[in-house]
């Protein structure tokens, strides 16, 4: 009889969870604006994702109302929507230097497009909700792309280092964001970690940094709804598949680890700026690049 | 050509009334009716009633012809979910058809019969739309007209007496419903009914 793993989320440093105001600037007051639109290197479309908020809660958008970025006289709408988050999600062609404007606006008819009925036939006109027009700007930074350590390096020891370098400059800060998978022949458990630096084309840090040998565990994720960190946006975007879930403390002390595999990140930050009458959030634009390393002791 | 097909319905009508051999028949079912399009395969109205009215010619012993009045009602979808909000949908559905029918006598009583014919129909689609309280829910409606075919079983009954008992299994198909939109879909409206005739 096969034996499918067990799966247990965990997060594998204390640096998982974040201060809201910290990452996001949320205004406990007003309007406040979250987005972030990526450009993976080899990519053509960029993955996007917004939540609007008043008052320091999230606001659903409904009605007509939604998220439009307009970039280059190309417009899209953020649709994708899940019930694990208030965030809507999608994607559109973009490329370096490509400005990026997010507005909410009230478009019903594009907003029901993709029903599956002729829905400009028949709908419910619910007029514009309160927070139509507001508006943030950002731009695509320059390709990152990283050029060291190749994906498929095996790492042997928590001690050994690992020297990142990355092409490319310009950006506001360069965001590392591992997530790693380590088995023990019959269980996984899942961590991520986190780390901003400064665009200068190099970093190092070693294995251990991110598979300690003892571990303080949390639990990381999006809570009641609400985007508790910035970086979970994108984490959120490109790990969902993981399994994090309801997250179960393990101390890596106790777990019998065989190898790990390590999905490491790169993002290149641009800042955007909010438009008139937003109180906060935040508004960037990144370009990426990501490898895939192995820890087998 | 609505207008035509609809002439020709009621010509056969009144051809049908002046006969000796004619029935009246009023029949109740809950057909199931289903929306195909390149979106959506086997969308799925539910709790239709339908109510079907008509008159039978029966000419000779096995080709008669029968003209219909069908009407299709209180049909729904499940309750969906998008960017916008919550929506349902509603589908009533009114056709007038006229048609031609095999007839195969069983015995003194009991008669059934191969149907076809053609379908004029009025649709009209009501959209049921909320927003989590967030704003007035609501609903529009929207209409359209085209034409369709229909094929199906019967199976009659007749005492000695003038009323009698019939039995319709039928498939109407009304194509591309809302043509010329963007999203035409095809309807398609299945089951049995069952009723009482009138033989004159």
């Amino acid at each position: 009889m096969r034996l499918f793993p067990l799966l247990i989320p965990v997060c594998f440093l204390s640096g998982c969870l974040s201060d809201p105001d910290e990452d996001t600037n949320i205004s406990p007051i007003g309007v406040s604006l979250v987005f972030q639109a990526d450009l993976p290197y080899g990519e053509q479309q960029m993955v996007m994702a917004a939540a609007a908020y008043v008052d320091g809660r999230p606001e659903l958008l409904v009605g007509g109302d939604v998220l439009k970025v307009t970039a280059d006289s190309v417009t899209s709408l953020l649709r994708e929507n899940s019930s694990e988050d208030t965030f809507l999600r999608g994607n559109m062609p973009g490329s370096s230097g490509q400005s990026l404007q997010l507005v909410v606006a009230h478009d019903p008819l594009n907003a029901r497009s993709e029903r599956w009925y002729p829905a400009e036939k028949a709908w419910v006109d619910a007029g514009a909700g309160s927070l139509v027009g507001f508006s943030a700007v950002a731009v695509i930074p320059q390709e990152l792309i990283i050029t060291s350590p190749q994906t498929g390096t095996v790492f042997a020891s928590r001690n050994n280092d690992i020297a990142l370098s990355w092409s490319g400059s310009g950006g506001d800060e360069v965001k590392l964001v591992s997530t790693q998978s380590c088995y023990s022949g019959r269980d996984v458990i899942y961590g991520r970690y986190v780390h901003t630096m400064a665009d200068s084309g190099t970093y190092t840090l070693t294995v251990g940094d991110i598979i300690p040998s003892e571990g303080a565990l949390e639990a990381a994720g999006v809570v009641n709804n609400v985007v508790i960190s910035f970086l979970d946006l994108m984490i959120n975007i490109f790990v969902s598949g993981l399994g994090f879930g309801e997250p179960r403390s393990v101390n890596i002390r106790d777990f019998n680890l065989q190898y790990c595999t390590l999905d490491l990140a790169l993002y290149r930050m641009a800042e955007g700026t909010l438009g008139a009458g937003v109180s906060g959030g935040k508004v960037s634009a990144s370009r990426s690049d990501r490898i895939r390393l192995e820890y087998r002791p | 050509m609505n207008i035509a097909n609809g002439l020709v319905l009621i010509f056969f009508f009144i051809i049908a009334l002046n006969s000796q051999a004619a029935e009246l028949i009023l029949l109740a079912g809950a057909p199931k009716i289903t929306a195909n399009n390149s979106q959506v395969t086997d969308e799925q109205f539910h709790k239709n009633r339908q109510l079907q009215g008509g008159v039978i010619w029966r000419g000779d012993s096995f080709l008669g012809f029968e003209f219909l009045a069908i009407s299709n009602m209180n049909s729904r979808t499940k309750e969906s979910a998008d960017v916008v909000g919550l929506y349902e949908l509603n589908l009533d559905i009114k056709s007038l058809g006229g048609g031609v029918r095999l007839q195969l006598p069983l015995s003194g009583h009991w008669r059934i019969a191969l149907r076809a014919g053609g379908l004029i129909h009025q649709t009209r689609m009501t959209v049921y739309e909320s927003f989590y309280g967030l704003k007035p829910s609501g609903e529009a409606q929207t209409n359209d007209q085209g034409q369709g075919y229909y094929y199906g079983l019967a199976a009659d009954y007749h005492g000695s007496g003038s009323l009698g008992f019939s039995l319709h299994w039928d498939e109407q198909y009304l194509p591309d419903v809302f043509n010329g939109s963007s999203h035409a879909f095809d309807v398609k409206i299945s089951g049995f009914s069952a009723g009482l005739s009138y033989r004159f």
